[in-house]
């Protein structure tokens, strides 16, 4: 629960920035730093963090190797799996209502 | 790295027996990942401690939350939660039996639902997202802790513990200083294995000289004065309260409420929740995994009966950071068992 993800800001719009992940852009709140398109972030729980150089968040980067990515997409899968069964279930049992 | 492995060698061998902890989630997970214990000498015994909010949160609690749900409060919470096995069962459970349980992936998504009560976890990395949801008035139920307290109370019971390895994004928001208050030798690390490594060596190198300092070994992210706004947004919104932790107790000034009564759902519900009766499972031995006294694989649950798809224990929920569950994932011995 305290991992911290790097990605760069790309756009800003009020508290939300969208962010670029090594190719996968997500939307995360910069309402904890102060922060300018281009800057990198560090992002956890859907908020960034900390803004640190290009150079540390590559470091960082490099961390996901092949085996840390495959794990990291399994966890986004499983994440969602969870996600999905929850509405599944709350459909259902509204069907039942 | 190889530079650093020597480096410990070196370190170590002046060194008597030495206990040294981490105590995040994360680290362990790189620790069993990276196979970090293969490369210490014999003499070094890095033990993983109370690092992981999902393990050390007390039955009570959750057995409180279950009680909400099952009574028809709305809850949202994140993932990992719903299936920490309660006295009678988990939210995860609850769900199956018709209770409003949300799952969400970041605390913004909370917003969502605005009459729910958010079930908030975590350290410092994971509290400011609760405090933002309190200052847009959504109800919490808070089990958020602070380090370090914990620590405090580790090093006052288990004297054999020498030094720390600190969570590098714990110490992203609270900054350096509060760490002193320890007055034992800590080394704030990162999560690369190489960062893990070098820490390491750092850490032994206090030990050696005797020296209780704590060293910014993650300096391209931990700032010396933390982050300043999140740390701001969390004591406008949350208090310290006596909190208490699976295995360790009840630990004063360990955990925070919020501020606003009427936005913290153990004041709203205390009528709901005064004959919750929790009671731990006790052939689960989480909470001298979370102490550092034994390895996962020493609890005859372990990879048997209690496994991350069916947790008996909280310390087998998290895939990142529960210390069973993680040694489940990467230990050669539970392979074995
Ligand atoms: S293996 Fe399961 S039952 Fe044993 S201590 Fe860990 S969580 Fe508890």
């Amino acid at each position: 629960m305290c991992l911290a993800i790097p990605g760069k800001i790309v756009e800003i719009d009020g508290e939300e920035a969208v962010v670029d992940y090594d190719g996968i852009r997500k939307s995360a709140n910069i309402s904890l730093i102060d922060c300018n398109v281009g800057d990198y972030i560090l992002v956890h729980v859907g908020f960034a963090i900390q803004v640190v150089d290009e150079e540390s968040a590559h470091r960082t980067y490099s961390l996901f190797d092949e085996a840390d990515r495959r794990l990291a997409e399994e966890e986004v899968v499983n994440d969602k799996q969870d996600a999905e069964k929850s509405e599944a279930r709350d459909s259902v049992v509204e069907k039942d209502e | 790295m190889n530079e650093f492995i020597r480096k410990i060698k070196d370190v170590a061998s002046s060194l008597p027996e030495t206990k040294i902890m981490e105590v995040c989630g994360g680290h362990t997970h790189t620790i069993m990942k990276y196979g970090i214990h293969d490369i210490l000498p014999d003499n070094i015994k890095l033990v993983a401690g109370p690092g992981c909010p999902v393990c050390v949160t007390a039955q009570k609690d959750i057995d409180n939350v279950v009680e909400l749900a099952r009574q028809g409060i709305g809850i949202t919470t994140y993932g990992d939660m719903l299936h920490v096995p309660g006295t009678e069962m988990s939210l995860d459970d609850a769900r199956s039996l018709g209770a409003d349980i949300k799952m969400v992936l970041s605390a913004e998504e909370a917003l969502r639902y605005p009459k729910h009560v958010f079930f908030g976890i975590g350290f410092e990395t994971t509290t400011p997202m609760t405090a933002f949801l309190l200052k847009r008035g959504i109800r919490v139920y808070s089990t958020h802790k602070v380090m370090p307290p914990p620590m405090k109370f580790l090093v006052e019971s288990d004297s054999a513990i020498r030094g720390f390895i600190d969570p590098g994004h714990v110490a992203t928001i609270t900054g350096i200083d509060i760490w002193n208050s320890l007055r034992v030798p800590q080394v704030i690390c990162g999560f690369k294995p190489d960062q893990m490594v070098r820490s390491i060596y750092k850490l032994l190198e206090l030990i050696r000289d005797d020296d209780p300092s704590v060293v910014n070994d993650y300096p391209e992210v931990v700032r010396p004065e933390g982050n300043v706004k999140a740390k701001a947004l969390m004591s406008e919104t949350l208090r310290p309260i006596d909190s208490e932790w699976r295995g360790l107790g009840v630990i004063s000034d360990s955990g925070l409420d919020p501020v606003d009564k009427e936005l913290d759902a153990k004041v709203v519900y205390s009528d709901l929740l005064k004959d919750v009766k929790s009671k731990e499972n006790p052939a689960c031995r989480c909470g001298e995994v979370i102490k550092g006294l034994i390895e996962p694989y020493e609890c005859p649950l372990f990879a048997t009966v209690c496994t991350p798809e069916k947790p008996q224990g909280a310390c087998m929920v998290s895939r990142n950071e529960g210390a069973c569950a993680i040694y489940y994932q990467f230990s050669e011995r539970s392979k074995g068992a």
